[in-house]
């Protein structure tokens, strides 16, 4: 091989002018990021499709994978470093979200289909006939596990509200009229959330190992200056916020402003028991680990306060960032009184406190049971359950199986909303999730087994304009059993979408007498049934 | 640029032409548009005096890719590179365009339909470059129609249509048909016999698509022959019923 001469660029990133020696044939993509080090231009499908490489190149935006770095000579470039965002996209592998669930729920909600088809029954009629009543709670399931709490016909009565479903349903009725092609979906989930580890060996006829802990664990600590400082001991990895939920709890729980609030996570010498994100946990547990450290540290600041301002400590309230006396305004500490006297002034402290402002708690799981030996009863092991419906409406073009959303509607119960906006975000994130299960994704393998679409360019994912504009309503139901009442909500989208456009898109060629027993619903799947196929 | 990221090519010289003076340029002259090898794409579709002649160039180039890859993405490269599913091609194709190609020896200029051979391939030898595309007017009273097939939003076509019809007297005096992914090279087929002197309507239509019985486009991974044979009757159906529509708007 010959050695090819390198070239001397020079550009301006972000404001900051490089020269680097550079062979000739090395991509901007790279170059940026190995030889400027600016790793936040990512690349994944390396031909110009999935867009994380959008750099803007003299103010256009262009892919950086597809130029190389001697013809930027002299540009001026953007990178995704020069705004306020941070990407990554190096995601763990593994199952994920709702894993299970998403194919039972697909199974189930396409028997009711059917079944209301046959019985000659409304799909809501039959649903709503057979949703368990608010009074039935906790509701023991034939298998042992619980359902918490619920009123699940209060949230189809929001849905129906919120969607309008007699509308769609003439409409659906005029449009057939018309010839085009227009199918409602309807859907409801039960959204299971908070395992404890006996799911895992649940799994297996005999368990090699089988434990029941599943704990989670917070630290809270105030530094002299008022600044507290939370630890976590489970690392967030998997598109949930733990920090916007951990400063909301802690804003909640103290009367500051969460934005004040700093979160650290602990490395692995210093963590204590934790068992991380997934099945929809980390939301109730590290709220329920904070909410436990919150507690004992609110403890001794009103202990201490109570002594300096000599006032009864069930007189006392956390207010404006500090602590003061109800209904006496001027009686009042900051939280960095109180922890500079916690720190440096032991003799203000009462007799038998010791220094420091620092509380940690170990959260368990706060309902699960042990299965019997036979395993006829598995015990509690994912007990706190959301309830959610989701109902929508597309068009389908017969001549190019082309599926267009005309309205798209969701409604959850996962008890007390922490925020609105994160957990938007997870019902949207799963929904288009769902989406790409139930219209794109799948491998495609030759005859020898081999995988013929192992890039993004043929393994389809939807894009943001594919996915459709959704209503989310929410209704809350708190869980007698954790704290705050919160349940898990990171997987109930993705469990609902597969199962919903089966059945929309099977009413909407119900002149065709489509009946959808396997996903995706591709579109030359599409064409063929209309032609007849 | 993206099949060497994939390393499927692996060339031993890289010229890059990015800075080669005189190629870049666009004129619009009595009708006739002349666009340059290293025009890019998105400044072709966004070109108001384009626009007004050829409005399909707009229509169906807005299908090539994002604009964040016909920012960088020429008229030219995509011409040269021939992907089956250029919709470039389908409209140099179809509008009977010239592409003036050249070498250091000679300069030649090849119809736009003796210029795609298959997908990739091409009739430029190994030492010529792609300098301009040239459009002839369009007739007064012609009316465009492009419609595309694709798994998502934008994404390279399964299967694409694009049909033009000029109207005098009320009735079809010219028309030409393209369709794109239907064989291994833009496929252009003589719809003129069966249109002209008639009035564009359903039973016209179905005429013309029933000379697709035929048809055998290529199996991939993305779609069967057969299913594109079916895009392409929908989506011939469509366009020519636009082209109709909007060449009685250019006569009224
Ligand atoms: C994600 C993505 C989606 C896309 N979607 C579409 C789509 O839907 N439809 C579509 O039509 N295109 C699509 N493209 C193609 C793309 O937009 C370009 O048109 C095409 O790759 C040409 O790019 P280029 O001008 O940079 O040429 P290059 O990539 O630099 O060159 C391509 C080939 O043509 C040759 N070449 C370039 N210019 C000349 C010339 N003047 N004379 C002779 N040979 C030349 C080169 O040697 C090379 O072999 C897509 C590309 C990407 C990355
Ligand atoms: S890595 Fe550049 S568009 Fe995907």
């Amino acid at each position: 091989m010959s050695t090819i001469e390198h070239q001397i660029v020079t550009v301006t990133v972000n404001g900051r002018t490089y020269e680097r020696a550079v062979e000739p044939r090395k991509v901007l993509s790279d170059f940026l990021r190995e030889d400027l080090e600016l790793t936040g231009t990512h690349v994944a499908c390396e031909h110009g499709f999935c867009g994380v490489c959008n750099i803007l190149l003299d103010g256009q935006t262009v892919r950086s994978c597809l130029l190389f770095a001697v013809q930027v000579d002299g540009a001026s470039i953007e990178t995704v470093e020069s705004l306020a965002a941070v990407l990554t996209n190096k995601n763990q592998q593994g199952a994920y979200r709702g894993f299970g669930a998403e194919v039972s729920n697909w199974i189930l909600e396409r028997l009711v289909d059917h079944a209301a088809h046959d019985l000659g029954m409304d799909r809501v009629e039959i649903r709503r006939k057979n949703l368990i009543q608010a009074d039935a709670f906790s509701y023991r399931t034939p298998t042992g596990n619980i359902y918490d709490s619920g009123n699940y016909p209060g949230v189809l009565d929001k849905i129906l509200a919120d969607f309008d479903y007699d509308y769609w349903v003439k409409y659906g009725d005029d449009a057939r009229k018309e010839g085009r092609h227009v199918g409602i979906g309807v859907v409801a989930s039960q959204e299971r959330s908070v395992f404890s580890s006996t799911e895992f060996w649940l799994w297996f006829d005999e368990p090699a190992f089988s434990p029941t802990s599943s704990p989670e664990s917070a630290s809270i600590q105030i530094e002299p200056t008022g600044q507290i400082v939370v630890t976590l001991h489970s690392h967030a990895m998997r598109g949930n916020s733990p920090e916007t939920v951990v400063s909301q709890v802690i804003a909640e729980e103290f009367d500051v402003d969460p934005t004040s609030v700093v979160i650290t996570y602990a490395d692995s010498q210093h963590a204590l028991p934790g068992t991380g994100p997934g099945g929809s946990r980390y939301t109730v547990m590290v709220s329920g680990a904070v909410a436990g450290a919150a507690s004992q540290m609110k403890d001794k600041i009103k202990r201490i306060a109570a002594n300096k301002l000599e006032a009864a400590e069930g007189d006392l309230e956390f207010r404006d960032g500090g602590v003061g006396v109800k209904g006496a305004p001027d009686k009042q500490l900051s939280l960095s009184d109180i922890a500079m006297m916690a720190y440096m002034f032991k003799l203000d402290l009462p007799p038998d406190m010791e220094s420091g402002l620092a509380t940690q708690w170990t959260y368990d799981h706060p309902l699960t049971t042990l299965p019997n030996a036979d395993r006829s009863d598995l015990g509690m092991f994912y007990p706190f359950v959301g309830h959610a419906w989701h109902m929508a409406v597309v068009e389908v073009d017969p001549g190019t199986g082309g599926v267009e959303f005309l309205r798209y509607s969701a409604v959850h119960d996962v008890e007390t909303v922490v925020n609105p906006k994160t957990l938007n975000g997870q019902i949207i994130g799963g929904t288009v999730q769902g989406l790409g299960t139930a219209m794109l994704e799948e491998y495609i393998y030759d005859d020898q087994g081999r995988v013929l679409n192992e890039n993004f360019k043929h393994y389809h994912l939807p894009s943001s304009m594919d996915v459709p504009t959704m209503t989310i309503g929410h209704q809350e139901t708190p869980s007698p059993y954790t704290a705050y009442g919160i349940k898990g909500a990171g997987e109930g989208g993705r469990m609902l979408t597969p199962a919903i456009m089966s059945a929309a898109v099977e009413d909407a060629l119900s002149p065709y007498g489509v009946r959808i027993t396997s996903l995706p619903i591709s579109a030359e799947q599409i064409v063929a049934w209309a032609a007849g196929d | 640029m993206p099949r060497m990221r994939l390393r499927v090519e692996k060339p031993a010289t890289i010229i890059d032409i990015n800075r080669v003076v005189g190629l870049d340029g666009i004129s619009v002259d009595a009708g006739a548009v002349t666009v340059g090898a290293l025009v890019r794409q998105q400044t072709l579709v966004t070109h108001d005096g384009v626009a007004a002649v050829h409005p399909l160039l707009r229509e169906a180039g807005s299908y090539a890719g994002f604009h964040t890859t016909r920012h960088r993405g020429t008229v030219g490269g995509s011409i040269a590179f021939a992907a089956p599913w250029a919709e470039l091609a389908a409209t140099t194709t179809l509008l009977g365009a010239t592409i003036t190609v050249r070498s250091t020896k000679a300069q030649r200029t090849l119809a736009a339909s003796d210029f795609f051979l298959g997908p990739n391939q091409t009739a430029l030898a190994a030492d010529e470059l792609v300098t301009e595309v040239q459009f002839p007017p369009a007739p007064a009273g012609t009316g465009f129609g492009f419609h595309e097939a694709s798994p998502r939003y934008r994404d390279y076509a399964t299967a694409a249509a694009a049909a033009s019809i000029t109207i005098a007297d009320g009735v079809c005096s010219s028309a030409a048909w393209v369709l794109l992914r239907a064989a291994p090279a833009p496929l252009s087929i003589d719809v003129a016999s069966t249109l002209v002197g008639r009035v564009v309507d359903d039973a016209a239509i179905e005429n013309v698509v029933q000379s697709l019985a035929g048809l055998d486009p290529p199996t991939d991974i993305e779609a069967s022959g057969a299913h594109r044979r079916r895009l392409a009757v929908t989506l011939t159906r469509r366009a020519l019923a636009d082209a109709w529509a909007n060449a009685q708007e250019a006569v009224a």
